[in-house]
């Protein structure tokens, strides 16, 4: 058996490294973003986004979901595509879009909505706890969507009406979002939740959940 | 500045050969012409090629080498050319004391020929004039008829001793000149060696071969001679009348004595002329021949070298005297001439190539890696 001169050695050793930088360099890279839930004690022991807990009129926007003895409602994940890159404060964000073009990210693989239909309220149970649990449900699940291009913002609502029913705000539940991020570049956990003080909030749950992010 | 972390890579995969070329490597590989023996002669001061000389003598070249001394000394030519001045004077005692076969016996043959082709033209009106008075002195008419008009046809001069002789020798060169009426006459001539020097009857008629020169008509010798044969004569007679006379010589190639004494009459003149060196070459009987003139110089000694092969010069160079080593210079030499082929060129040794081929997948493979931006898959997870 012939052995290999030094010269021999070294061009495969550097094709070997050339291939396997070529290979390296082919493969696309996975990134996983953590959403995490704003955390607001709903009692007992659960928490949701206050923005889950908004009331109007002293009535909970979860009320609207409820059947005498049912929960029927939807939660969607979806992005909102903003021009530019603003401020992750409330009030600029709006501003901002009111001056560009908010809008949903079109497309199936870029929203992912479950239905929840016909849950049962099991007696001397909160609905709200209920559906809290619901949504506590999906913690730790992977979502099956599509992370678009650009900066966006990670949105999750819940409505008292089907994923295929065309939206309307009147029966919104409840909605957070995310700071502005190009989910690419994200590593590591995002947090969503609508920024408000007061669970007076039923017109920020109208603007976070509207697909123009104004609204309407 | 923040540096891509493949930029050092690339870097030094994109330098490699040129780190490699810089380096030079591998051993140098010499060929020399199988069973060549080189002749090496030094020319300069002795105090300059005598250092040189026993660096030479030690071995590291791919050639044998023969040092060989410059045919500086004349050699003596044997001649079979009788002593003229003696046997003129033999000639002149006997036409004194009346005898006549004697003087005749003497002077008898082409002697003068062969001194007209040497160049000798005073001998050979002598020996010429003497005969004639010899002949006149036994009554030869003929002889004496054809003797007289070879002195006017050859148009030698009548030496100083015709006042010594009878006036009626004198009276018959005149007489000669007088029938010697004729026009001159184109004589063509030519040899088998270009630009060779034409001489006519002893003297030098400024034109080399071929060319045409007038003569009156008669007898001629006509010696051709060239750097490197051996001159070649020949008598010649050309008519008063009809197609011109030709001539055509056929030089022999010169003996290494010859050739010697020819290099010396050049080398006075242009010691670097490539006709001079090829006459070196021949002197010393090489084929392959180096010439190193060691030259004084005010800023600094100096070390001509010229490469002679088969005659030819082919390659010519110039160092300091002190450095390299002989060797090298010889070797330096040798390789321009393209008598040995010296280092291969980095480009032509299949390593460098292999060297470059993997710098060049190397570097590809990095810049590629450094513009390239891998796809990003995002997913997304709800916190537990």
């Amino acid at each position: 058996m012939t052995r290999a001169t030094p010269v021999r050695r070294g061009l495969a050793a550097a094709l070997a490294l050339a291939l396997g930088l070529g290979v390296g360099a082919g493969c696309a890279r996975e990134n996983t973003i953590t959403i995490e839930l704003g955390n607001t004690p709903v009692g007992m022991g659960i928490s949701v986004p206050i923005g889950f807990q908004c009331i109007q009129d002293d009535v909970p926007l979860l009320q609207r979901a409820i059947s005498p003895t049912e929960l029927n409602f939807s939660i969607t994940v979806d992005f909102v595509q903003i021009e530019g890159v603003p401020s992750c404060r409330a009030t600029e964000l709006y501003n901002w879009c009111s001056t560009h073009t908010c809008q949903r990210v079109p497309g199936p693989q870029h929203r992912q909505c479950v239905d929840f239909t016909h849950i049962p309220i099991p007696a001397g149970m909160d609905a709200r706890a209920v559906m809290a649990g619901r949504l506590g449900a999906l913690r730790g699940n992977l979502l099956d969507i599509t992370a678009p291009e650009g900066t966006v913002l990670v949105r999750l609502s819940a409505a008292a009406q089907g994923c295929n029913e065309p939206y309307q705000r009147d029966k919104l539940l409840g909605c957070a979002f995310s700071c502005p991020i190009v989910l690419d570049t994200v590593h590591g956990e995002v947090l969503l939740d609508l920024p408000t003080l007061s669970r007076m909030c039923e017109q920020a749950v109208w603007t976070c959940a509207s697909p123009d992010f104004q609204g309407n | 500045m923040r540096r891509h972390p493949l930029a050092l890579p690339a870097a030094l995969a994109l330098g490699l050969p040129f780190l490699l070329a810089s380096c030079g490597g591998g051993p140098s590989r010499t060929s020399a012409a199988s069973g060549l023996t080189l002749t090496v002669a030094l020319a300069g001061p002795a105090a300059l090629t005598a250092p040189l000389r026993s660096r030479l003598d030690k071995p590291g070249l791919p050639l044998e080498l023969r040092l060989a001394e410059l045919p500086n000394q004349p050699v003596a030519v044997a001649t079979t050319r009788p002593d003229t001045t003696r046997l003129l004077a033999d000639a002149r005692a006997a036409y004194v004391d009346a005898d006549l076969p004697r003087c005749l016996e003497l002077l008898a043959g082409d002697q003068a020929t062969v001194a007209l082709a040497e160049g000798e033209v005073q001998l050979a009106a002598r020996l010429l004039f003497w005969r004639l008075a010899c002949q006149v002195a036994a009554q030869d008419d003929a002889a004496a008829r054809a003797d007289a008009a070879a002195l006017v046809s050859l148009e030698l001069p009548l030496p100083a001793e015709v006042d010594g002789v009878s006036p009626e020798v004198e009276a018959r060169v005149t007489a000669a000149e007088r029938a010697a009426g004729a026009p001159a006459r184109p004589l063509f001539i030519d040899a088998d060696a270009d630009a060779a020097e034409v001489s006519v009857d002893g003297r030098r008629r400024g034109c080399v071969t071929p060319c045409t020169v007038d003569v009156r008509p008669g007898d001629h010798v006509v010696r051709v001679e060239a750097d490197g044969r051996t001159p070649a004569h020949r008598v010649i007679r050309v008519e008063p009348s009809g197609p011109r006379g030709e001539v055509h010589l056929t030089l022999p190639p010169a003996s290494p004595a010859l050739a010697g004494a020819q290099w010396r009459r050049r080398a006075a003149l242009a010691p670097d002329d490539p006709r001079t060196l090829a006459l070196l070459a021949s002197a010393l009987r090489s084929r392959s021949l180096v010439l190193l003139t060691a030259l004084p110089r005010s800023r600094g000694d100096r070390l001509r070298g010229a490469l002679v092969l088969d005659g030819s010069v082919v390659a010519r160079a110039e160092w300091p005297l002190g450095a390299p080593e002989p060797q090298r210079t010889l070797r330096d030499l040798l390789v321009r001439g393209k008598l040995v082929t010296g280092e291969r060129p980095l480009y032509r040794r299949p390593a460098f190539w292999v060297v470059v081929a993997g710098a060049a997948a190397l570097a590809a493979t990095v810049s590629a890696l450094i513009v390239f931006e891998p796809e990003i898959e995002t997913r997304l997870r709800i916190k537990p």
